[in-house]
């Protein structure tokens, strides 16, 4: 349909540079997700599965689970927390320094992240709340 | 009550469905007595919406605990704004807030289209209406906000205190006025292809809708990273949260359309892309909305057991599916008449644009859905954090800043090396001086220089923009530089609000790049008496301090800053303790200017008194929030109705300029 202007020839070329442009952009947008996969990729895991497989999980997860109640405790200054995550049958203790959501408290569903420690403590280097009002749990018994 | 707000529902739902059913038998049998039955049974679902809310509104400000809704959102120590507001605090009263706000922009587009398409009438109605019925149907069966319980309690449970705020009053009506803003585009897309014979498929009537849309999704977003930063007391604004993704992505795609439809009035190119970007906007925001009210992205499971997440999903699917249904039935007529002209041109850099903003919109999709994808095929979720979206989406928002730069330098259709040399010397001069000047000066990271050097690049870009179309109409006239600038603006709204929204989003790329490039922070545990230092600031601690108030016991640190000797005034960091609920909020002290935020937050206090600050020097946060304010004023002034509307609208002829009479930078 583009009798209006001379030179198809001209054009196909145009045509060819824009799609291997196009392809260059789609290659470049894969190597940069997958890179971005290898550097943000954490596995989510619940309490149970983290203590049955800890061996084969890779060293960093996500842990998803309710704050045991009764189990909050700060060190003098406040700096440090610990607490412990459970998925209704197992508990794991939380080792946790930075910055601690507003809406963190017991029986709340958290989801951390971090490593599981040699004695059995996971130290968690990210803390996430989950808010009551903003996210309606769609199974609280069951999600994770 | 609750009943009369039921009834108006149900009743609501049916005249919907009989609009749906009326519109396309409209648009069938091209009877218009038909179709303006169909826009009476809207008009008449928009009225009693309106009866639905106004009970919910009174069940609210009366606290009429009767209502489960009322119940879980109002309390008796609320203040009565905030019981207001609380009519989209929770699930049910946002959906109705969506309906009745789909209503009203229903009824505005049936009155423009009549104006400017009437043949577009009976598929706006259709599409709207069902849509309309979707949440309707929700409204009356999973989701009701009259749902009441037989043994009300003698209080509520209220709003979760961190809500309590004016930000958050504000930002979600304004996000739902763009999500819901998204859906008359996609209407006006899908009745112009099913009735056949508008070779623009329509866009060009959806284009102002879109914009509308596009700017109270800015809104939103830039509102929701205030609230962030301002009440949940963790010293940023944006954390690549699947609900803040959810905004953003509809406002990527809408923003590569508000660019691509710029070539179609021009050009009557990208036609069939400019409707694949509208079907996919809409279908974003009804993501976006399904996302923000189910959080189900933790695990596949959740998908399916929760009957809000199923409804979204099969309505999603349907849009889909006749939004591309109708593009692919169209698809040969949607065919473009000119083709690229050179691949150094406008129109490339437009495309380009536009494959940028989509690969950033598919990187935030793929990342916010990965734990279900990953679970889907793999059998374990797999959570990608903030570092996934930094590596993907920074490359492409730097390769989206150069174009914005480039962009509007390059001519239409065929840009010549010549005239490329005499463009680029002045701004690139500027970008090279200053990416220089930071580097020498010793500010490090030297991503964070280039990246500033790039924006210097694009702010000498537009001020050229500026000073050329000034200089002209001084030369021409013998305006004075600022009547001149204002008049420049005022006549030719669209390109130089295009222009402002630009130097909008550049203030806010400086704030991003100077807040995450060089925040710094301490914890210190201080006696009183005792301070910190952090970056320039000293931060004494003077005592703690107690109060309650509105049900919450305040725990204050009272703190005297000082900058070098300058006494710069007492500062309060409070965490505020909610007695019923075990809430928590946090007030931070802060300071703003525009070189840098000092943001402080009581972490902690021991009982001899002394307190744990969490202390953080932001750079460069004023801008952005600048940068939203730039923004609103450029937005406004592209949306302005232009004085010479009409013809753009009905027949763009290819290569005339919709601009001024005259046309500066080789337009």
């Amino acid at each position: 349909m583009s009798a209006v202007h001379p030179g198809r020839v001209g054009q196909r070329r145009h045509t060819l540079v824009f799609v291997c442009g196009a392809a260059a952009i789609v290659v470049a947008l894969a190597y940069l997700v997958y890179g971005g996969i290898q550097q943000g990729a954490t596995y989510w895991v619940t309490v149970g599965e983290l203590e049955q497989r800890a061996g084969a999980l890779p060293a960093r997860v996500r842990l998803g689970g309710t704050v045991a109640p009764g189990s909050v405790r700060w060190d003098a200054s406040h700096r440090h927390l610990r607490f412990a995550v459970t998925d209704g049958v197992h508990t794991l203790p939380v080792a946790y320094a930075g910055v601690v959501p507003d809406i963190f408290s017991e029986g709340r569903q958290v989801v951390v992240e971090g490593t599981l420690g040699r004695d059995g403590t996971f130290d968690a280097t990210t803390l996430l709340a989950k808010c009551p009002t903003k996210y309606t749990p769609a199974d609280p018994a069951s999600s994770r | 009550m609750a009943d009369l707000g039921r009834f108006a529902l149900l009743a609501a739902l049916a005249l919907a469905l009989y609009a749906l059913v009326a519109g396309m038998l409209a648009g069938r049998t091209r009877r218009a007595e038909i179709a303006a039955s169909a826009g009476r049974a809207l008009g008449a679902a928009a009225a009693l919406e309106g009866v639905a809310a106004a009970v919910l509104l009174v069940a609210l400000g009366t606290r009429d605990y009767t209502l489960r809704y009322v119940a879980a959102h109002v309390s008796n120590a609320q203040p009565l704004l905030y019981d207001l507001t609380a009519f989209w605090g929770g699930m049910e009263g946002s959906l109705l807030l969506w309906a009745l706000v789909l209503s009203g922009y229903t009824l505005a587009a049936l009155r423009t289209v009549r104006r400017q398409r009437p043949a577009l009438v009976p598929g706006v109605a259709a599409v709207c209406a069902g849509t309309s019925s979707f949440f309707l149907l929700l409204l009356t069966t999973v989701a009701s906000p009259f749902a009441t319980s037989p043994f009300p309690p003698s209080d509520g449970r209220g709003m979760n205190p961190l809500l309590l705020n004016p930000w958050m009053a504000i930002h979600p009506p304004t996000l739902y006025l763009g999500y819901v803003g998204l859906t008359v585009p996609f209407a006006i897309v899908c009745a112009a292809l099913a009735s056949g014979g508008h070779d623009d498929a329509g866009v060009l009537v959806a284009r102002r809708w879109l914009l509308w849309a596009w700017y109270c999704l800015s809104m939103g977003l830039w509102f929701g990273a205030k609230w962030s930063y301002v009440v949940l007391g963790w010293g940023g604004y944006w954390a690549w949260d699947p609900v803040e993704n959810a905004a953003l992505m509809p406002w990527l795609v809408a923003t590569a359309f508000i660019h691509s439809v710029m070539i179609q009035e021009r050009r009557e190119m990208l036609t069939r892309w400019n409707v694949v970007l509208v079907i996919l906007a809409f279908g974003l925001s009804i993501f976006g909305t399904f996302l923000t009210r189910s959080g189900v992205l933790s695990s596949i499971h959740s998908f399916t057991q929760s009957p809000l997440g199923a409804y979204f999903l099969t309505f999603l699917a349907l849009a889909l599916l006749v939004g591309f249904g109708l593009a692919a039935w169209r698809w040969d007529r949607l065919r473009s008449r000119h083709e690229l002209d050179a691949a150094l041109s406008r129109e490339s850099a437009f495309v380009l644009n536009n494959v940028l903003f989509l690969a950033a919109a598919f990187a935030v999709f793929l990342g916010t859905v990965f734990p279900v994808v990953s679970e889907a095929l793999g059998g374990r979720a797999i959570n990608v954090g903030p570092p996934f979206f930094d590596h993907v989406v920074v490359p492409l928002a730097l390769g989206i800043l150069l174009l914005m730069g480039v962009g509007p330098l390059l001519a239409w259709r065929r840009a010549s090396l010549d005239h490329l040399h005499r463009q680029f010397l002045a701004p690139g001069a500027a970008g090279v001086l200053a990416g220089a000047g930071l580097l020498g000066a010793g500010v490090r990271p030297a991503g964070a220089a280039l990246a500033f050097a790039l924006c210097a690049f694009v702010a000498a870009t537009i001020a050229l923009e500026f000073a050329r179309g000034v200089r002209v109409r001084r030369a021409h006239r013998g305006e004075s530089a600022v009547w001149a600038l204002g008049a420049l603006v005022l006549r030719n709204r669209r390109r130089y609000g295009g222009d402002i929204v630009h130097l909008g989003m550049l203030l806010l790329a400086c704030g991003i790049i100077g807040s995450s490039a060089f925040a710094t922070q301490r914890l210190a545990t201080l006696a009183p008496g005792q301070d910190a230092a952090i970056g320039e600031y000293r931060v004494r601690f003077d005592g703690l301090a107690q109060e309650t108030r509105g049900g919450a016991l305040s725990i204050i640190g009272r703190l005297r800053v000082f900058a070098g000797t300058r006494d710069l005034g007492a500062f309060e960091a409070r965490r505020n303790l909610f007695l019923r609920s075990q809430d928590a909020t946090t007030d931070v002290a802060l300071r703003s200017t525009p070189r840098d935020d000092l943001y402080v937050i009581l972490a902690g206090w021991t009982a001899d008194g002394r307190a744990t600050l969490r202390l953080l020097v932001n750079p460069m946060m004023m801008w952005i929030w600048a940068g939203g304010l730039v923004l609103t004023a450029g937005a406004v002034i592209a949306m302005l109705p232009e004085r010479r509307a009409a013809p753009q609208v009905a027949v763009p002829a290819p290569g005339v300029s919709a601009g001024g009479a005259w046309s500066p930078g080789g337009l």
